[in-house]
């Protein structure tokens, strides 16, 4: 990567169609196959607060409405609030009497009161009015709802409607269809009704507990509206006094028109999210559960298992129309040596079917869960681990697969190459540059390790046109050992690559 | 027990309300949304800034959707939308597309549990706790008015009309750029800036005088700083007149307080004089001060001196308005949190399993959808 | 793409036992305070106030052109103090930035112009964008992304806006940058 912040040229087609560089996928070892950010389905991992690096647990930030005890947001401009510290001098009176030549027994203390105030903007709890309070890490007050009773009472007051009106619809409904018993009872024949019989005794009826609806007095609607203030018209407001938006919705329940009544806001947790794959349920990404560790638990990363592709440099200037090359330099990131094809990208009809195999194996994993349907999907899908997998599940939609967007507009020159990549050895790094003499197909230029360059040619489409984008694109099919299983077995997976090789430039 | 409260020890549903400009979200029970964040979404793709529902075809709208729910879920309401309820506060009248690829996005992405889709008219009178009442909503496209009786839309009398944020925007730039400002500075946030902290709604009188040709003396300039650039001065007359847009006399006699009296007028004989009187102004652009009273004198004015209205409208007509509890900008979406905080959840919300029936979501305008309920 | 070989002649950089690249028209104040740990490039303008306090980098971090680390200053009622800073390894400071944080962790990546505000705290693996402005004591935590417009987004298993595999795509980033980062084989 010549910059970083830059996009890669190189992106692969992950399984469910959209096209990303191969930093943002990932590969599930289960399923063999390249999962993205949109195809793996996101969880939440751990709660925490990203100025206090506190982990908090997931009940405790339900409770505390996701968001941080201790740390605070400057209403005016949104970044961290800190406390500062201020010596105040306190009068204090002493219970003992004064003792003689001593004057009176008032003595001055002084202690150490704290605010907040914000290093962005300089706002200060102060402005607000909130006083100075003697702990750090104090309760520093909230601005409440004020109209949180009402809310409450009329929350009460549906919940209560919405119950008795199905407590009546149930009640409609078994008087409508009168239970059929099987065995005439003895009421029948004479009359009486359970009810009846309760009343003789003295017992009180069943059922009694109806949910009474709570009386709530309805908003009454007045014709007195306030009228605008006269100095509106006169006098200059300073906008400084005056909230903006982002400061309004800081503060949802009351919105603040003037900048004095703006409260600090606790800060929002954040999570770490874990990735799992749709298909087999299995882990992708899994964070360490304490904030400030950058390790994973779980990291199936693709530059782990996928070879990587890497353009060097466009060898002569692309013109439409005529045959070009460029440089690619793989990578093998396992620790297995890997033979990788380069052939053309499936055209659509292949596309296609692609896709309505993997639609298919998807509605047979759904529909049975007899061993007999494990069977065929072996044989479709040729995954073990699916096999394995409990096959009855809850009506699950699994988004269908897309038509790769991205089009490769030339034609790779040579049918299929093929060549090998030998596995990651991390201790030829420090060994002596050996070259040993190989029989090399032609389009290899250089091998070191586990990388190998090579020069692709190819030829443009003739329809391009001066500065459009020259995408090449191929199926690289690559052996893979999965170690997952006791016994490591070896597949032939592919991967489609689109590199973005330049502009035309010139006729 | 009573019934309601198990409901309330499971996990809260998470209610949202989809605004053009902004989405208010939150979750049920709760008095007021937990955030209001511009609909804006940042693409996975390539990391940049748009508008949600600004799109070209229904699969760009998809994964515009998917992206803005994930941010929604992960970033500011930190749940797992797996197997949860969510209460959707929506336009009755909105665009179907909008409806069906959310719920799309909802059941098949993140796979909730089920999705209850609350008409916004309704709930923004269920927080009045009124049956009858005439809802103006006041948004950042349009403004729709529905007259509600008895817990029942009138849809036959539902007006909406292209006033809302956008308009005003747009007449702000036009009369700035009129009085000599550059327009490259004026960019949709700036414009909302001035119109939020400097403009409000003149009274009855004044908007006589200025329609007369005899402006009144305007309230003082501004000088408003943008970017921490440029210093720009906003004329006083703008700060007065931008809201005029609404209330302008036009042959088509659709302005604001004719919209509102022509669905009155639309609504059966019987029902007006409860709708007159229960008149409740919500969404983001009622906030502006000196709305409301405008508002009045301009229906009151009309209902007497205008030949139409007068003849139909007979009687002392006195116009009354409710106030909201809460801000204007999300007492829909606090009638949504009242539903979803009810039982209301369990029996009225189109589940997973019956999406996956139909793959699409029951709609009013659909008469397959009306055959089967008794 | 691959980084290409970028090359400077003998006279402009110093080149030190342990592999430090250092150029010449740098200013290094303090240079007995500076503790450069092994294969970092310091690139011509770039300033390091050693003198202040103490400055100890990581390995294989490059820090760019003309960018300034000073380390932060904290007032007390007696006057000002400075604290020392320390750097991570395989940290990348963009050109022209401003760093004065009391802490960077490792695989950080700092991009050109941003300025970094005083007793800041970075942890690993976070990016700050090209021209963010980061205001004084603001901590950043691992895998997020300090925009230009002063939000931040990112935290760790979100694959958007920091790469989940940051760890090893800066260990690639700045070995590749060290490795390409050749003397001219020109003699003289």
């Amino acid at each position: 990567m010549a910059n970083f912040m830059q996009n890669s040229v190189v992106s692969y087609a992950c399984t469910c169609g959209l096209v990303n560089p191969i930093t943002k996928l990932f590969f599930c070892r289960h399923c063999l196959k390249l999962r993205c950010g949109f195809c793996v389905c996101h969880e939440v991992d751990s709660h925490f607060c990203s100025n206090c690096l506190e982990n908090i647990p997931s009940s405790e930030a339900k409770h505390k409405k996701n968001c941080c005890t201790n740390c605070f947001n400057c209403p005016c401009c949104q970044h961290t609030l800190s406390a500062r510290a201020t010596m105040v001098v306190v009068p204090k009176k002493t219970d003992d009497s004064p003792k003689e030549g001593e004057g009176d027994g008032v003595k001055a203390v002084t202690k150490k009161m704290y605010y907040l105030s914000c290093l962005g903007c300089r706002w200060t709890s102060r402005d607000v009015g909130i006083p100075d309070q003697n702990v750090a890490t104090g309760a520093w007050p909230e601005n409440e709802c004020s109209y949180q009773t009402r809310f409450n009472a009329l929350l009460e007051y549906y919940q209560a409607v919405v119950l008795q009106d199905k407590q009546e619809k149930q009640e409609y409904l078994r008087r409508k269809t009168p239970k059929a018993h099987k065995f005439p009872s003895l009421t029948d024949r004479t009359g009486l009704t359970v009810s009846m019989i309760r009343r003789q005794i003295g017992w009180p009826d069943k059922n009694t507990q109806k949910a009474k609806p709570v009386n709530i007095t309805p908003s009454v609607a007045t014709d007195e509206l306030e009228d605008l203030p006269a100095d509106v018209f006169t006098q200059p407001i300073n906008l400084r006094n005056v909230s903006n938006i982002q400061q309004r919705h800081g503060q949802p329940s009351d919105q603040p028109f003037t900048v004095n009544k703006l409260y600090p806001q606790r800060r929002i947790l954040w999570i770490k999210r874990s990735l799992r794959c749709r298909q087999c349920e299995h882990n992708v990404i899994k964070p360490e559960y304490h904030p400030t560790s950058v390790k994973y638990r779980i990291q199936l990363f693709a530059n782990y298992h996928v070879p990587d592709v890497l353009l060097v440099r466009s060898e002569e200037v692309l013109h439409a129309g005529k045959s070009g090359s460029i440089i690619l330099k793989l990578t093998n990131p396992t620790m297995h040596d890997m033979s990788i094809k380069i052939k053309e990208l499936p055209t659509l009809s292949e596309e296609l079917e692609m896709i309505e195999e993997f639609k298919l194996a998807c509605k047979i994993k759904e529909n049975t869960a007899t061993s007999a349907a494990a069977e065929s999907l072996k044989s479709i899908t040729s995954s073990p681990s699916l096999t394995s997998t409990t096959l009855s599940r809850q009506t699950s939609l699994i988004e269908d697969p897309r038509i790769v967007q991205q089009k490769a507009n030339v034609k790779l020159n040579n049918s299929e190459l093929n060549f090998v990549l030998n596995q990651r050895d991390d201790s030829t790094e420090f060994d002596e540059d050996v070259q040993t003499p190989r029989e090399e197909p032609e389009f290899i230029i250089w091998r070191k390790s586990n990388k190998v360059s090579i020069r692709l040619p190819f030829t443009t489409d003739e329809s391009l046109k001066v500065g459009d984008l020259v995408k090449v694109g191929f199926t690289m099919e690559y052996t893979y050992v999965n170690t997952v299983t006791n016994t490591p077995t070896s597949h032939t997976l592919s991967a489609r690559v689109f590199i973005d090789a330049g502009q035309i430039l010139g006729e | 027990m009573p019934l309601y409260e198990t409901v309330m020890q499971e996990k809260p549903p998470v209610v949202l309300d989809i605004g053009t400009a902004y989405t208010k979200l939150g979750f049920a029970a709760e008095a007021y949304p937990r955030k209001i964040i511009p609909s804006e979404v940042i693409l996975s793709s390539d990391g940049k800034t748009k508008a949600l529902l600004d799109y070209d075809s229904n699969t760009e709208l998809y994964d515009q959707f998917v992206d803005f729910l994930q941010m929604i879920f992960f970033k500011h309401l930190l749940v797992i939308p797996k197997e949860r309820k969510i209460v959707i506060v929506e336009n009755v009248l909105g665009q179907t597309i909008i409806r069906e690829t959310l719920a799309r996005v909802l059941f098949r992405h993140f796979e909730v549990s089920s999705i209850m889709f609350v008409p916004l008219h309704m709930a923004a009178l269920a927080t009045l706790a009124v049956p009858t009442g005439i809802v103006i909503d006041m948004g950042y496209t349009e403004t729709t008015v529905m007259p509600v009786y008895s817990r029942v839309q009138i849809l036959q009398a539902f007006q909406d009309q292209a006033y809302g944020g956008r308009a005003i925007h747009a007449e702000i730039k036009r009369q700035l750029l009129e009085a000599g400002v550059n327009g490259k500075h004026l960019t949709e946030s700036i414009l909302e800036d001035i119109k939020v902290r400097t403009c409000f709604v003149t009274n009855f009188e004044r908007a006589k005088a200025y329609r007369k040709g005899q402006p009144p003396a305007a309230p003082p300039d501004l000088e408003y700083l943008i970017n921490g650039e440029e210093i720009i001065v906003i004329p006083g007359t703008l700060r007065e007149t931008v809201f005029e847009i609404m209330f302008e006399e036009n042959n088509d006699r659709d302005s604001l307080p004719h919209l509102v009296l022509r669905a009155i007028l639309s609504c059966p004989v019987d029902v007006r004089r409860a709708l007159i009187e229960s008149i409740f102004v919500v969404g983001g652009s009622a906030i502006i001060m000196g709305l409301l009273s405008r508002l009045r004198a301009e229906m009151q004015y009309l209902a007497e001196k205008d030949e139409e209205y007068k003849q139909k409208l007979c009687g002392d007509i006195k116009f009354k308005f409710h106030k909201t509890i809460g801000r204007e900008n999300f007492t829909a979406w606090l009638g949504g949190s009242l539903c979803g905080g009810t039982d209301l959840i369990q029996t009225h919300s189109l589940t997973k399993e019956a999406y996956v029936k139909t793959d699409r979501v029951p709609d009013w305008i659909n008469l397959s959808d009306k055959r089967a309920t008794a | 793409m691959e980084i290409v070989d970028t090359y400077y002649s003998k006279d402009e950089y110093v080149e030190t036992a342990s592999g430090n690249k250092v150029s010449r028209q740098t200013v290094l104040c303090g240079s007995q305070n500076i503790v450069l740990n092994g294969k970092v490039v310091v690139q011509t303008g770039a300033i390091i106030r050693g003198d202040l306090a103490n400055v100890r980098t990581g390995r294989y971090c490059v820090i760019s052109k003309n960018a300034v680390i000073r380390p932060p200053y904290k007032q007390f009622s007696k006057g000002i103090a400075f604290f020392p800073m320390h750097i991570g390894d395989h940290v990348f400071i963009g050109e022209s930035a401003v760093v004065s944080a009391s802490s960077i962790g490792s695989f950080v990546y700092i991009g050109k112009n941003a300025i970094i505000g005083r007793r800041c705290a970075l942890k690993d693996c976070c990016i700050i964008e090209d021209g963010a402005v980061l205001p004084p004591e603001t901590t950043v935590a691992s895998y997020m992304r300090y925009t230009a417009k002063g939000t931040i987004e990112g935290g760790q298993g979100n694959p958007n806006f920091v790469p989940a595999a940051m760890q090893d795509q800066m260990v690639d980033y700045t070995k590749s940058f060290y490795e390409h980062f050749l003397r001219n084989p020109q003699a003289g």
